[in-house]
């Protein structure tokens, strides 16, 4: 059996907000294997990045009440102080943001940066630390990084900070990496090179790997496995060929049947069109009873108003669906 | 390139936007050192966000611009609205002259201009604030004499209705709005005044993928009721190949490609062409390397010599390096601008 780095059951994060109680992470579960890239997809509002930064506690009481267990290779973080989960950001686990120019101190040279990293969790010499900078700024792949390393974030290019992130998270060879969006601002060609760049991080160093991103087509290339979030809730999971080649619940048949790229590879038909989902994603204030995406769905019966537990099949797949797509086998 | 234009317009009747040879340049704000130069009669830094643009766009059609960020192709786009004036070639929007008019018919130039309105990527940042979406709507209109005040509310509801919003949006203001409601009101108030060209910059690349569709889906819907013909500039080749006839591809201020899309998808000339559909990300789940285009785009201050894409190209040659490739005709209806369809 493949060792297990994450497993998350029953995350539940609360909000007390001036409209009531919302629950952007809500009875979330999910693990990761050694390795191995999850990716998590969902629209905005959906509650993937609220699941991210619940996670490696990033949010907290008094803003949040947290419940569930989040275990990292046999340990659960949520029984842990929180002075010890600080403790183990950037160390153990570590996040890529969306929008490098904003999670780089711009005011501090990368070098600075790099070498804090290492000297906050690792008693080792600064020359150390330093060595150890250099040698992860040229695994992303930037060019001449023993000059670059005196650089300000301003003197990167977009694609070239993330990389530099990118390399501040692989610092302390973590257990797991979570990136949320993390080329989404980046142009294609230099997405397509950082995309290959993780790939081959995750293979060498087993480094477990969760992408979220909004993009179907991004993790049909990318992910082993796939979670797929609405309203909160995942509502989805599968490997990715499970997933996108035969969806199970209706909401991912909707976002399949939405996204353009499917028109990308096959031959189009003059005049073929998306067929996009009808209305709009639910205010987490206000949620429908049931399933979340019944008022939407096209399929809906009388029992989706009515709770629905999640059904898991033999393979590991697990959805939340009463009137289920046929999948592969009908 | 004349050939090829002349043979589509023979097909497709007079074109309805030509620009002809547009450069647009852009210079930093001088500091004092840069003033002290320019007196000692030193060249200024300047990017030429758009150099040498020809292209044309027929009534009833929908082309699509692709390019990566820094390509010149918002530039291109506010060329094409008539928002930016041009510092070299010309403009010429259906027969009429739109940069050497006659200032006594400043009225008519205005009603000239609203024959090419534009739709913009961030709606919330394209609408007003403080103005409710009734008054987002009709501002226009009113200005120019199109309604009355008396059939204001009548109007924005035909409006509305157009673009699939119901009566309660009316009252609303911006902030108020869900991000497909707002691109909704974006482009009914580009509709308002009646134009006959639409020039889309990235107008759906902040929208989620279900909004998305709904959108695109809406663009079409109006193209066949009024008649609408579109420039949509795109970084997306998967939404461009869902919607557009004809697709143009920019590279550091010029087009570097042009053909029908289907053709395009299905045979790529040009070198850039082929890395950018390489890169593409399809829902092919078993496509699982990405093969990346090396490198990024210069700087557009010192743009490479020759064929802007050589230090990038795989198949770059010696002659790449000293001669600017010219965009001919490479197919029916097909140009590119590279030096290898020389080689022959």
């Amino acid at each position: 059996m493949t060792s297990r780095v994450l497993e998350v059951a029953g995350l539940t994060t609360v909000l007390k907000t001036a409209e009531g109680e919302m629950r952007p992470v809500n009875d979330v579960s999910f693990h990761v294997d050694r390795g191995e890239i999850l990716g998590l997809v969902g629209e905005s509002g959906c509650g993937k990045s609220m699941t991210a930064l619940s996670l490696i506690g990033q949010i907290d009481a008094p803003l949040a009440s947290l419940s569930g267990r989040v275990v990292l290779n046999g340990q659960d973080l949520m029984l842990l102080s929180s002075h010890a989960r600080r403790k183990l950001c950037g160390d153990r686990l570590a996040m890529v943001f969306q929008d490098p120019m904003s999670s780089l101190n711009p005011v501090l040279t990368i070098q600075t940066q790099l070498v804090e990293t290492v000297l906050a969790h690792r008693h080792v010499s600064r020359a150390r630390a330093k060595a150890r900078a250099l040698e992860v700024l040229q695994t992303v792949g930037i060019a001449d990084a023993k000059k670059r390393l005196d650089a300000y974030p301003h003197e990167f290019s977009g694609g070239m900070r993330q990389r530099v992130a990118i390399a501040i998270a692989l610092l302390n060879q973590p257990e797991l990496i979570v990136c949320d969006e993390p080329t989404t601002a980046l142009d294609v060609s230099i997405q397509g090179q950082i995309l290959a760049e993780m790939q081959r991080l995750c293979s060498e160093t087993g480094t477990a790997l969760i992408w979220i991103t909004h993009d179907l087509s991004l993790v049909a290339g990318l992910a082993d496995r796939v979670a797929v979030m609405y309203a909160g809730q995942i509502v989805e999971t599968g490997t990715t060929l499970e997933v996108l080649e035969a969806p199970r619940h209706r909401y991912t048949e909707g976002l399949i049947a939405s996204t353009p790229a499917k028109f990308l590879g096959a031959s189009r038909s003059r005049g073929a069109r998306l067929k996009p989902i009808a209305g709009a994603p639910p205010s987490l204030a206000r949620l429908p009873s049931g399933c979340p995406f019944h008022p939407r769905c096209a399929h809906a019966v009388a029992r989706c108003q009515s709770p629905l537990e999640e059904t898991r099949e033999a393979s590991g797949r697990t959805f939340r669906c009463v009137n289920p797509g046929p999948g592969a086998n009908p | 390139m004349s050939a090829a234009v002349k043979r589509m317009e023979k097909a497709e009747g007079e074109a309805l936007l030509q620009i002809t040879g547009a450069v647009k340049t852009f210079a930093p704000r001088p500091s004092l050192a840069t003033l002290l130069a320019r007196l000692s009669g030193r060249p200024q830094p300047s990017v030429r966000a758009v150099d040498g643009v020809t292209l044309s766009i027929f009534r009833g059609e929908i082309v699509a611009l692709v390019g990566e960020s820094g390509s010149g192709k918002s530039t291109l786009a506010r060329i094409a609205a008539g928002l930016l004036p041009l510092t070299a070639g010309a403009r010429q929007l259906g027969g009429a002259q739109a940069t050497r008019e006659d200032a006594a018919r400043a009225r008519a130039k205005a009603r000239n201009r609203l024959r090419a309105q534009m739709i913009f990527q961030d709606p919330l940042a394209a609408l007003n604030a403080r103005m409710r979406v009734i008054d987002v709507l009709t501002e226009a209109p009113l200005v120019h004499g199109l309604i009355k005040p008396a059939q204001k509310r009548a109007a924005a509801l035909e409006m509305i209705d157009r673009v699939g919003l119901a009566e309660g949006v009316l009252a609303r203001f911006p902030h108020q709005l869900s991000g497909g409601q707002r691109a909704r009101i974006g482009i009914a108030r580009a509709l308002a005044v009646g134009p006959e060209l639409l020039v889309c910059d990235e107008a759906t690349a902040a929208l989620d993928v279900s909004i998305q569709a709904q959108i695109l889906n809406l663009f079409l819907d109006l193209k066949e009721k009024l008649g609408l013909t579109y420039l949509f500039i795109s970084h997306d080749l998967a939404v461009v190949r869902s919607l557009a006839d004809r697709v143009l591809i920019m590279y550091l201020g010029r087009i570097v490609e042009e053909a029908p899309c289907e053709e395009l998808f299905a045979a790529p000339n040009h070198p850039y062409t082929r890395g950018l559909l390489a890169q593409a990300l399809t829902l092919d789940v078993k496509k699982r390397v990405f093969s990346a285009v090396k490198g990024e785009m210069p700087s557009p201050f010192a743009p490479p010599s020759g064929c802007h894409f050589h230090p990038r190209c795989p198949a770059a040659m010696a002659r790449c390096k000293l001669e600017d490739p010219v965009l001919k005709p490479v197919g029916p209806a097909r140009l590119s601008a590279c030096h290898l369809n020389d080689a022959t």
